[in-house]
């Protein structure tokens, strides 16, 4: 299996690149990631679904087309397997919520999302795992149970791309999609030692769903580098009909740019949001060194935040309507099927009044002001992807950290939903391991639509980090503690 | 006035602005030409209660003397033409009082970002065009300038709220007028006065941060007497603006290329009335007659429509939710003292459930849905702006429409709002005049960001019904009835 072995260690930049050549087939690469998903799945549960005959099919579609493959019209992906997640549907393929309602849905119509990477040429290979309705920061669910971290198969893997973040960091396959409301796109990134990338609303296209203009919820790239980010941010942005807030792709690729990236000149950096985040103190130190990282390309590194006071009330609220716009019907319906977090969850949005949430726009509109004035004075805000480092699996979540207690399943990821009531871009990229071996990762936020910047800036630190490369990896037994 | 005034008067906008960068004009030329048209015409229509004709002289000097001119390669550089700009936007240092009493007197300390635009892409402001309070309203009275008639017979609404603008067209007292669009403001006084309103999409054109900052229901747009001249206006007030977090990327390519190349894509559908509202006969056969023209020149106009149910159910509680985000601190800093049109919407706002408030927002998903399916089989949708020709000016809103009774203020207007929900572009021109010689305006809306299709196509209509010719006009008297 030496050749398989290889083909699961190339960045998916190097296999989009022979398989443009023809140097290899989407068949093979299909065949060496089942062969390392059929290694490693058994220990981390992070593909719970696999489509691999659609997948084959779809693969030898393309390769049918050798010639027109030649000219580059197989899209971005060129037939490179992919995963989704699974709150994604995919036409003929299970797809369950991570929800024993949908345990069983197999769906017709495929999300605008995996549409458009399909005609990109991605492949889809598998689902990957995801809390129920991608609710909460740990990957487990009634359906398939836990998806656990390859770093210390005792913890963690984050969520609620948990499976995605996993499935690169053990080499199942090169490229997996996810989503982010509260962070689901960089919580696991940060605990599973990848990258990944919630960008704008809008600048990737998903649904069509029940809540049709909701911009605080994303699709987006996660992969094993920023390279590789970039490209597959390429093969996912872009305008559709379906979706009424995505936005036509840039005129200059985000993989050009990465090829030849310019530094940041001033970026903040901020280990606890100004204060307004709890943040454990290894996980502080360890953001503030790698922040330092960017002067040795030429940035300018400031201590400095935004104010965050309110961001995280805000949140609630938005987040809380959230629930009652998109799935209240459903949890009418079907109450005892949901976890006790997604009932306390919509709950909480019905006890609201409208008025409440007209409050929390206001609000969130006043702190995305404060992000306009911190980005006139700075390129870029880096600060902690995630307030911990990956916990204990058997934590359904954290329920204090530095001091502070948190009542609900959704404040320890502060970190991230703060920036989400931006809407700003941001990413998280690794930037270091704690004393006993768990990854943390560095946020980088940049102004609206200006994922050219960030992912700029996340190369040049990627390589001054000296932490790429280092993946993947076969799980690793350990310990909660 | 002179007959040198009197003819550049009657110049295009983008005449206007080849002279100026020709040096065949100079903007103070301009400036004294507008402001003369003003003093001859406006006491008959009242479009432009606020004046600041020294302020634009003084603009257009630096201009002259070679200064502020940072901009001029920019597609949108207008040379020192002047604009109004509307009562709803600052203008530093000039009167600004929203329409609304409490305001009466105010001066506004700075400039709005999208007045600054203006001002940096060589737009001279030279006038404030007249409002409802608010904008509340779809015709344009308010307690502290009165009404503003409509040119063609000024004893009817000129509609609004974007009525002065609209108003100021027709009457040649400019070239180029703002407004503002949350439920069809900058199309319904453009079909009511016989003029041009385009309706971009929501972050195509800057706004100030506000309250509602991520809220994509209204918008700030370009107003001319001709589809050419609002391309020109659209180049010079969109673009990329962080500080709008719904801002779009720039185009490639300016809107004046598209306005330049009057041509049609091959599916046009027509529908009297959008498949729900009540519209008057003479309205239908108007419209319906203009969309005929476009037959046999390179597209098929059918009869057909998105099924727009539900459309005043999902917009009103939206609508009521962006007034709360907007306009609660200023009703509740003066209460008694604000617009029943304003402080009625918003107390139903407070009274709304998220329950209600998340059954509109599904609904608009639904509708959405719906709309972008039929733009699969049809490129453009081409219906009435308003179910009716303009009314007598001293009612909000006409008591009757086809023989039903009006419901409510927005009854109306119907097609104008529906069109809101969906997030595409609409542009508003002339189709026609009653038997009565009223003015009858269309509506051509596209897929989501397509201005560009929709300057094509209201570029050749415009050839095609040569209406644009007979503007500017006199101001006429007539009856109400």
């Amino acid at each position: 299996m030496a050749a398989s072995a290889e083909l699961i260690r190339l960045t998916a930049r190097e296999a989009v690149h022979r398989l443009s050549k023809g140097e290899v087939t989407p068949l093979e690469l299909i065949d060496a990631a089942v062969a390392r998903i059929e290694e490693v799945e058994p220990t981390v549960h992070a593909l719970p679904t696999l489509c691999v005959e659609r997948a084959r099919d779809h693969a030898r579609r393309l390769m049918q087309n050798r010639a027109v493959l030649q000219g580059g019209a197989r899209g971005w992906l060129a037939g490179l397997p992919i995963a989704i997640k699974d709150l994604n549907e995919v036409a003929g393929v299970r797809t369950t919520h991570g929800s024993p309602i949908f345990a069983d849905h197999v769906p017709q119509k495929s999300d605008v999302v995996v549409e458009r990477l399909e005609a990109n040429g991605g492949v889809v290979l598998a689902k990957s795992n995801t809390p129920e309705f991608g609710a909460g920061g740990n990957t487990f669910n009634e359906v398939f149970g836990e998806t656990l971290n390859p770093w210390n198969t005792a913890l963690t893997c984050g969520g609620s791309s948990g499976g995605a973040a996993v499935s690169l960091a053990t080499g199942e396959v090169w490229l997996a999609h996810g989503s982010d409301h509260g962070g689901s796109l960089r919580t696991p990134a940060s605990f599973c030692s990848v990258v990944g990338l919630r960008p704008s609303p809008g600048r990737v296209p998903h649904g069509p769903g029940a809540y049709a203009f909701y911009d605080m919820s994303v699709n987006g790239p996660m992969a094993r580098n920023v390279g590789d980010l970039a490209l597959f941010l390429d093969a996912m942005a872009g305008q559709v009909l379906a979706d009424p807030l995505s936005t036509p792709a840039p005129a200059s690729s985000y993989s050009e740019l990465v090829a030849s990236p310019k530094p940041p000149k001033r970026v903040g950096f901020t280990a606890d949001f100004g204060g307004a985040v709890a943040v454990e103190p290894e996980v502080r130190e360890i953001c503030a060194r790698a922040a330092k990282r960017f002067a040795d390309f030429g940035a300018e590194v400031e201590e400095a935040s935004p104010d965050f006071t309110g961001a995280m009330d805000a949140y609630h609220v938005i987040r809380a309507f959230s629930f009652v716009a998109s799935r209240w019907p459903l949890i009418e319906q079907h109450r005892d099927k949901f976890k006790p977090e997604i009932v306390w969850n919509a709950e909480r949005g019905l006890k609201m009044t409208a008025a409440e949430f007209g409050a929390a726009q206001r609000t969130r509109s006043a702190i995305y002001q404060r992000m306009v004035d911190f980005f006139a004075e700075y390129d870029l805000l880096l600060c902690p992807a995630a307030s911990v480092p990956p916990f204990d699996v058997k934590k359904r979540w954290v329920e204090e950290i530095d001091g502070r207690r948190f009542d609900n399943y959704v404040d320890w990821m502060s970190a991230a939903c703060v920036i989400s009531l931006t809407s700003c871009p941001a990413a998280s990229i690794p930037c270091g391991f704690t004393a006993d071996g768990r990854p943390v990762g560095l946020q980088i936020v940049a102004p609206m639509r200006d994922e050219a910047s960030l992912l700029q800036a996340a190369a040049l630190f990627e390589e001054a980090s000296g932490l790429a490369g280092q993946l993947p990896i076969d799980p690793r037994p350990g310990t909660a503690s | 006035m002179t007959a040198g005034a009197d003819e550049l008067i009657r110049l295009t906008a983008r005449e206007a602005v080849a002279r100026l960068k020709r040096r065949e004009l100079t903007p103070l030329d301009l400036v004294e030409a507008a402001a003369a048209r003003i003093e001859a015409v406006d006491g008959a229509v009242n479009a432009l209660p606020i004046r600041c004709f020294d302020r634009a002289r003084d603009y257009a000097k630096r201009l002259m003397e070679g200064k502020g001119r940072e901009r001029e390669d920019h597609p949108g550089w207008l040379a020192g033409l002047p604009i109004a700009v509307k009562d709803l936007i600052d203008v530093e240092g000039v009167r600004s009082t929203f329409g609304c009493p409490v305001f009466a007197d105010r001066i506004a300390p700075k400039s709005d970002p999208l007045v600054l635009r203006m001002e940096e892409r060589g737009g001279i402001v030279l006038a404030r065009s007249n409002t409802p309070e608010y904008g509340s309203l779809a015709t344009t009275w308010n307690p502290i300038f009165g009404h503003t008639s409509n040119p063609w017979n000024t004893s009817l609404t000129c509609g609004g709220s974007s009525g002065g603008a609209a108003a100021a067209l027709a009457a040649g007292e400019v070239w180029l007028a703002h407004g503002t669009d949350i439920a069809g403001s900058l199309r319904i006084p453009a079909s009511c006065c016989s003029i041009v309103g385009l309706r971009p999409s929501f972050g195509r054109v800057p706004r100030a941060i506000s309250g509602r900052a991520f809220n994509p229901l209204a918008v700030q747009g370009p107003m001319a007497r001709n589809v050419g001249d609002v391309a020109l206006f659209l180049d010079h007030l969109a673009g990329y603006f962080p500080d709008d977090p719904l801002t779009l990327e720039d185009r490639a390519e300016p809107f004046a290329r598209a306005a330049a190349e009057p041509s049609l894509p091959p599916r046009i559908a027509f529908s009297p009335d959008l498949g729900f509202a009540p519209v008057a006969p003479e309205v239908r056969e108007i419209c319906a007659a203009a969309a005929r023209r476009l037959e046999g020149h390179g597209a098929v106009v059918e009869q057909a429509s998105p099924d727009m149910a539900g459309a005043e159910e999902a917009f009103m509680p939206l609508y009521q939710m962006s007034l709360l985000l907007d306009r609660q601190e200023v009703v509740e800093q003066h209460p008694g003292r604000i617009a029943p049109a304003i402080v009625e919407p918003l107390e139903a706002a407070k009274r709304m459930t998220t329950v209600e408030l998340a059954a509109a927002e599904r609904a608009r998903a639904a509708i959405v849905v719906r709309f972008n399916e039929f733009f699969r089989t049809h490129d453009l949708l081409i219906a009435p702006t308003v179910s009716v020709p303009p009314f007598d000016k001293e009612l909000r809103a006409p008591a009757e429409i086809d023989g039903q009774p009006s419901r409510y203020d927005f009854h109306w207007i119907a097609l104008s709002y529906a069109v809101v929900l969906t997030g595409c572009p609409a542009l508003a021109m002339p189709a026609g005049f009653t038997a009565d010689g009223r003015p009858v305006g269309l509506q051509i809306i596209a897929r989501p960001r397509d201005e560009a299709a929709l300057l094509r196509a209201g570029a050749l209509l415009e050839q095609l019904t040569g209406l644009a010719e007979r503007v500017p006009i006199e101001p006429r008297t007539g009856a109400a009835a």
